[in-house]
């Protein structure tokens, strides 16, 4: 009845996210930081140097240096142990016990809460249960609130759809969350995005640059990463494959593009086999 | 242009096998394009036309001197889709194509009589299938692509009241005076010797099977799906170890072979393109070249230095790659050495594409890929979307649930090592062997 053994999955990458219906912005004056529940006993299930725990709690170290930075609150949730039956209430039939050891209450330490921060205790899948955390928020002044940590479709949607219907604006940051998998990760991020809030990436929040892997210097710098040669040796207009691009990683960009809406194929490819004429042919692509 | 003309050395390779075997429905390949409606039979069969008139690799017979030398004589006579009413839609595709395909694959072409392909169109009250079965001397998957792709642009052209493309496939001299060439010889003999090296070093080459019984009937598919959570920690585990999924797959593969023969340096078989140069590319007909791809593997070794490995020796493997599979069993022959120089084959598929008639979505089913004496394992890659391999096995060395054991221990290793990156070859096949105790 506990919580499953974990598994990592790739994080979603900025053109796999779900559009959004509303076009908030975050404004360092209004916005607060949600650490959701990054504590030792969630995080273990994923097992030791889970790649996929090791990125997100690198993405919320930059998040909340960023937030540290233009003066954004930072609050935690925490759960408590030993909770009673009627503290837990019905997540005992869901989860049973639950968060028994002292050793595992603590949030990692790689994230570990500053005299700065707040930690709430967490007593239902939403922050805002039981808790004064809306109270808090507004003696802030804070009206929207930025949420990470795990797990994506229970505690932290559930938090969105919370903040959503006290009017705060919710926005969730979609490579600084771990779920149990990549699906309900992406059903969490579609129900939000649809339903009651914003997905936003850390490359929006940061302002860092994401590579076009459509135009020529972004696609260039990315097959420079497959292939054994060095910028100043490479010719835009010499084959590929006789750079060693081979058709598996010729098949991954195919995804990327046409994650980004543009359709192509193996073997028009290779027929072409140029960086300079797959731009090219990339641009028609975007025109139709 | 002036015929008759000889044949490139892959073709001659798939001349000689189809002509000493005796056997040569072996060689035969088909596949079924699925139509999520319906379409005009007319229009297909003028794409085809010009399709088939604008390569002479499509449009020619094969035929042999008393010498057996074979040469490729241009025949501009163009296949007819047969059309055929079905009752009902299939709800399993996969199945009705194989049925119906079945007696079509097994029965041999002429390869000096008839154009080397059949084309079948199916039509259901709601969509229609092209059934395709060609000879692999005509297309070999590459080329079946590159085929289907000149067939979809003909049919969207005509269907617009557009003039047909103009159809740059190369011609059969044009391959044949890059494969002539002086620098072409000189890099065969380079690869001729650097494979001939490996299999000296090479131990012995093991498979799943220690059988030696030839092909007496059609091979057994077995196929399977990576579940879609199983996919995303394989793609998450290429992403930190830096390689790809299909590494992650031959690293999974060989571990199974290590596991079951204790031994470290395995040798599998991997089908390759054989197309560097761009008229190589514009060309339908067989090149593909399968060749022994060599592992030195180490019982410390983890998934990253194990797919690292793989991807330095496929890198190696591309650039020996022109040398035929045929000539190197012959120069090992002539050596007295054994022939036995390929374990399990993969075949990794990265062609699919689901071209649009006239706005009607496709899917494609490859129906058989040829025929293989031991086991060929046909991984296709459909990016983010979980792969499927289908497991052709000589039914004479495995039975079927020989298959289903060999299936679940590459799943089950493939998960298992993209789990946890960091466990040494040794302790995966330790778990392995746990598994396989488990379940036995």
């Amino acid at each position: 009845m506990s919580i499953p053994k974990l598994n990592h999955y790739p994080l979603p990458r900025d053109a796999e996210l779900p559009e959004n219906r509303v076009d908030w912005d975050i404004d360092p004056n209004r916005a607060a930081l949600l650490i959701h529940d990054v504590q030792h006993y969630f995080v273990g299930f994923y097992g030791d140097d889970n790649p996929l725990i090791d990125t997100m709690i690198q993405n919320i170290q930059a998040l909340k240096a960023h937030c540290y930075e233009h003066d954004i609150p930072v609050y935690y949730t925490a759960q408590p142990i030993k909770q009673g039956k009627h503290e837990r209430g019905l997540l005992s039939d869901m989860w049973g016990a639950g968060l028994q050891d002292p050793a595992q209450q603590p949030i990692v330490d790689a994230l570990a809460p500053t005299d700065k921060d707040v930690v709430l205790t967490k007593w239902r899948y939403s922050a805002f249960q039981k808790c004064d955390f809306e109270q808090q928020l507004r003696d802030k002044q804070r009206d929207q609130l930025l949420i990470v940590g795990i797990y994506g479709h229970i505690g932290v949607m559930t938090t969105a759809v919370d903040a959503f219907m006290r009017d705060i604006e919710p926005f969730l940051v979609a490579d600084a969350i771990a779920d149990f998998t990549k699906e309900e990760h992406m059903m969490a991020l579609n129900f939000v995005a649809k339903r009651c809030g914003k997905v936003v990436s850390m490359s929006e929040i940061l302002g860092t640059q994401t590579q076009d892997l459509t135009s020529l210097e972004g696609l260039k710098a990315h097959i420079l990463t497959l292939i054994d040669c060095e910028e100043d040796e490479f010719d835009e207009h010499e084959s590929l494959i006789d750079y060693g691009l081979d058709s598996v990683q010729v098949m991954n960009l195919i995804s990327l593009w046409q994650q980004q809406g543009i359709e192509t194929n193996f073997i028009e490819l290779a027929q072409i086999p140029t960086l300079a004429a797959w731009v090219e042919l990339l641009e028609e692509r975007k025109e139709d | 242009m002036t015929y008759p003309l000889p044949l490139t050395d892959s073709q001659h390779a798939m001349w000689l096998l189809h002509t000493i075997s005796g056997r040569g429905e072996l060689f035969n390949v088909a596949e079924c394009l699925e139509f999520k409606g319906k379409i005009s039979a007319s229009w297909l069969q003028h794409a085809l036309q010009h399709v088939w008139q604008a390569s002479d690799m499509l449009a020619c017979r094969f035929v042999s001197d008393a010498s057996y030398t074979p040469q490729l004589h241009h025949d501009n006579t163009i296949p007819t889709i047969l059309c055929q009413d079905i009752a009902q839609d299939p709800e399993d595709v996969l199945s009705f194509a194989q049925q119906f395909a079945k007696p079509h694959l097994a029965e041999p072409f002429d390869l000096s009589q008839e154009a080397l392909m059949k084309l079948f169109l199916l039509r259901g009250p709601q969509q229609d299938y092209l059934l395709i079965v060609a000879h692999h001397l005509l297309l070999d998957g590459y080329g079946f692509g590159l085929f289907s792709q000149s067939l979809n642009r003909c049919y969207n052209a005509l269907s617009k009241g557009k003039p047909l493309p103009n159809l740059r496939f190369t011609g059969q001299q044009t391959l044949l005076e890059l494969q002539q060439s002086e620098a072409y010889k000189t890099q065969q003999q380079q690869a001729r010797e650097t494979l001939n090296q490996w299999l000296d070093n090479a131990d012995n080459v093991y498979s799943y099977s220690t059988e030696k019984t030839d092909v007496s009937e059609p091979n057994h598919r077995l196929t399977s799906t990576f579940s879609q959570s199983v996919w995303h920690t394989i793609q998450s585990a290429a992403q930190v170890t830096n390689t790809t999924s299909s590494e992650i797959l031959l690293a999974a593969i060989a571990a199974t072979l290590v596991e079951q023969h204790q031994q470290n340096h395995v040798t599998l078989g991997l089908v390759m393109m054989n197309r560097q140069a761009i008229s190589e590319l514009s060309s339908p007909c067989v090149q593909s070249n399968v060749l022994p791809l060599p592992l030195a593997l180490n019982g410390e070794d983890n998934l990253t230095t194990v797919a690292q490995h793989i991807n330095q020796q496929i890198k190696a493997l591309k650039k020996v790659q022109s040398y035929r599979v045929e000539s190197l069993k012959r120069d090992r022959q002539k050596q007295g050495k054994s022939l036995n120089i390929i374990g399990p084959t993969i075949n990794l598929l990265p062609f699919a594409s689901a071209p649009k008639y006239s706005g009607i979505e496709t899917c494609s089913h490859i129906l058989s890929a040829g025929t293989t004496d031991d086991i060929m394992l046909q991984i296709h890659l459909l990016g983010d979307t979980p792969a499927t391999v289908d497991f052709d096995s000589n039914v004479a060395r495995y039975d079927s649930d020989a298959v289903k054991s060999i299936q679940a221990r590459i799943f089950n290793a493939a998960h298992l090592w993209a789990t946890q990156p960091k466990l040494s070859l040794k302790s995966l096949c330790e778990q392995l062997s746990q598994c396989n105790l488990e379940v036995s």
